[in-house]
């Protein structure tokens, strides 16, 4: 279309009629300084229209706290939160390590296993019962708590995980200290903690490959294999993985 | 001030001027003054004190990314964050100070404005670096749809500052990948609460932010990329609410939704800011060119499309009137309850009252031709399919109306091309006439020698009419005479 072109030259549009228009006008014309460079340079470039200086400083420092608050939290949560220990389920030892990133799950992951807690049946009844009604493209997938209990004997090598006693909608408060509340997001089925994804350095990464393929071997069917992941819990359920155990080796993430 | 090549060779010859004695002492000072030969030393050795220090710094920085990138695994989580923190923060901060520094006469500070330019848009970049690898340093989880959403809201409120085009263009392409990534998603929405809201009302947003944002920028590309993530996130929306809520057939709501966009962009005035502002109404129409030229290709688009007659197949049941009104209102209504949907539809009626309104120029109420023409246009594209799918199936009559309009449209576009010596707008209608002929030929006829015949005639006919027309523009004396003022008079 025959478009003039307010972003080249303003002031230079063959209209007619004054060209002091611009709904949001408040900065007034061209920087006097600025040049005309070519069309093609200042599509690249960009001109400079007049601003102010806290049009810089604001942005920055809304980007600089973007940036920093998740790692900020995490890092709040690794000196505030519960150290806990998950089980891991057992996992497919060649498609473990392979990629950039290792997706683990853990036995609280699968609903079947939640299911035979006291009174949670009805609990993730209801959950899957929202989760159908919902059919918009925009719902949310579902929030839920599992609230986790102490071993007994936390002083073990590798340490006995955490077990769950109880599934709520609701962040339980007033726990006993030897019970915490972990977000949990429930999708159709399954659970995920944001506890899911590792980055591995690529060094370590043939190394564990391999004592992880010995243990799931030498582990006996249906007993839990000495692979638990160590994280750390924070007031509002959000986690941060530590580290993990294999039998009695721990590595730091 | 001249260019330091001039002014060198201008010193050389001045020198040998005075020498043969053309001109005298006096005359070399009065050069020697206007074009500071003086200068022309200490500027080359800045200059090349300049290329070392940048040269250096190159290097430099290679050597401290191989460094790092080398001993990365070994480095302290937070070391590395404060590492990616500085980079982030010193790439901004050079690059505003470069890019902010007031330019002089001789432009010769110009290199340093677009090497701040480059380096703000790095900083952009690096921005998602850093969240990214922030996110990895502490194995946080998260969808790629969130970072994107997260990285285009900081380099939108950036581009709103600084009012840089690159930037702003940067935060539409985020904000794209993080709407369609997130729409794409198999699974629901998790994690940064508002997120899914912001999603829901992408339209809103899109028009109302990305448009301020094009005002902040004067720019018709960052207005009409702003206008098309209005339109596609709004059909997400008219999906999502006829999955939900379009139990029954109800032909008027989905004929209102496909014509709402173009309604919306046609009318679409710069003049109604000026007006809600309570500002005196300017003349100078900023994107309104570009919004009704989004508005006819999406009108092409459709007509061309309702052009093949599998489109008008006999409908499976019609629905009268008084049935799709009473389920309108009745169990239906949330598909125009919506409030994206409501808010967009007010939008575009206001708009066209707007278009309506008294002026000095028109005392009384009453649009101007061509907005006329344009609102007849969308009532018989409204009428036409409305009937064929709630009084009586007019397959034949309406694919013939369909390709009257589409031929008019090419004959619109080919007569403004010559009008204005418009060579894209000729070239348009050329080559929609010529879509147009084959579309039709493939579509009716099966023969293949009367096919190849088609695709000769119209390869052909666009060959000769357009070097017909170009020579028809070489030999035009006047053409800005004959051409009307603005697009609005198209068609």
């Amino acid at each position: 279309m025959n478009s003039d072109h307010p972003s080249e030259h303003p002031s230079e549009h063959p209209s007619n009629h004054s060209n002091t228009a611009s709904p949001t006008e408040p900065m007034g014309d061209r920087h006097p300084d600025t040049p005309s460079p070519p069309a093609v340079v200042s599509a690249l470039v960009g001109r400079r229209l007049p601003h102010s200086r806290w049009g810089f400083w604001i942005p920055l420092a809304i980007q600089t706290f973007l940036i920093a608050l998740a790692p900020a939290q995490a890092l709040y949560t690794m000196a505030m939160g519960k150290p806990v220990v998950l089980q891991t389920m057992p996992v497919d030892p060649y498609s473990l390590f392979r990629g950039y990133y290792v997706t683990l799950s853990y036995d609280i992951s699968s609903v079947a296993e939640l299911e035979s807690l006291p009174g949670s049946e009805d609990t993730l009844a209801q959950i899957q019962e929202d989760f159908d009604e919902q059919t918009s493209t925009f719902d949310r997938a579902i929030d839920l708590y599992v609230v986790l209990e102490a071993p007994e004997n936390a002083a073990t090598h590798p340490p006995t995980p955490w077990t769950p006693v109880a599934v709520t909608r609701d962040r339980p408060s007033d726990l006993p200290t030897n019970q915490v509340a972990l977000h949990g997001i429930y999708r159709s089925g399954r659970i995920t903690y944001d506890l899911e994804r590792y980055y591995i350095p690529e060094e370590q990464r043939d190394t564990i490959n391999e004592q992880i393929a010995r243990i799931q071997r030498e582990t006996v069917t249906d007993a839990p294999q000495p692979f638990v992941i160590e994280v750390r819990v924070g007031a509002q359920g959000n986690a941060v993985p530590v580290g993990f155990w294999l039998e009695d080796a721990f590595f730091r993430f | 001030m001249a260019s330091e090549k001039f002014r060198r060779q201008l010193r050389q010859e001045a020198r040998q001027w005075q020498v043969d004695g053309i001109i005298n002492p006096q005359q070399f000072q009065q050069l020697q003054a206007r074009y500071e030969f003086d200068s022309l030393d200490s500027s080359a050795r800045d200059r090349f004190v300049a290329i070392l220090i940048g040269v250096g710094s190159v290097l430099l920085g290679l050597g401290i990314i191989t460094f790092v990138a080398a001993n990365w695994q070994a480095i302290p989580r937070d070391f590395k964050l404060g590492l990616l923190l500085t980079v982030f923060l010193g790439v901004n901060l050079v690059g505003y100070w470069l890019w902010q520094k007031p330019l002089g006469a001789d432009n010769r500070q110009r290199w340093q404005h677009r090497l701040g330019a480059g380096l703000l848009l790095l900083g952009a970049l690096v921005m998602g670096a850093n969240l990214a690898l922030g996110g990895q340093l502490f194995h946080i989880g998260g969808d790629p749809y969130e970072l994107f959403w997260v990285w285009g809201l900081g380099v939108l409120l950036m581009a709103f500052g600084l009012r840089m085009v690159p930037l702003a263009g940067l935060a539409l392409i985020l904000l794209g990948l993080g709407y369609w990534l997130g729409l794409a998603q198999p699974d629901r929405w998790s994690g940064l609460p508002g997120l899914p809201l912001l999603m829901r009302g992408m339209p809103l947003f899109a028009g109302a932010i990305f448009t301020w944002l094009a005002y902040r920028c004067r720019s018709h590309v960052i207005f009409g990329m702003g206008a098309i993530a209005l339109v596609s996130s709004f059909f997400v929306n008219v999906t999502d609410l006829s999955d939900r809520y379009l139990t029954e057939n109800l032909p008027l709501w989905g004929i209102a939704m496909t014509l709402l966009p173009a309604a919306l962009l046609w009318s679409y005035d710069d003049a109604l800011w000026d007006m809600l502002r309570r500002q005196p109404v300017s003349f100078k129409r900023w994107f309104r060119p570009v919004a009704q030229g989004l508005a006819i290709a999406y009108l092409i688009s459709l007509v061309y499309l309702a052009s093949f007659h599998w489109v008008w197949q006999e409908p499976m049941e019609l629905v009268p009137l008084t049935t799709q009104i009473a389920r309108l209102f009745g169990a239906q209504r949330w598909l125009w309850l919506n409030p994206v949907i409501l808010i967009l539809s007010l939008i575009t009626l206001g708009n066209w009252v707007f278009l309506a309104r008294p002026t000095p120029r028109t005392p009384r109420w009453r649009l101007v031709q061509s907005d006329l023409i344009m609102l007849v246009l969308l009532l018989g594209l409204m009428v036409v399919p409305f009937w064929h799918l709630s009084v009586t199936p007019m397959g034949a009559i309406a694919t013939l109306l369909a390709n009257v309009v589409l031929a008019l449209f090419a004959a619109g576009f080919i007569r403004q091309g010559l009008a204005q010596t418009n060579r894209s707008l000729f070239w348009c209608g050329l080559l929609i006439l010529a879509l147009q002929i084959l579309s039709r030929m493939l579509e009716y006829e099966t023969g293949l020698l009367l096919k190849s015949l088609a695709f000769v005639l119209c390869g052909v006919g666009v060959i000769v009419i357009g070097l017909w027309f170009e020579r028809y523009v070489r030999h035009l004396n006047q053409p800005a005479a004959l051409a009307p003022k603005s697009v609005e008079e198209t068609l």
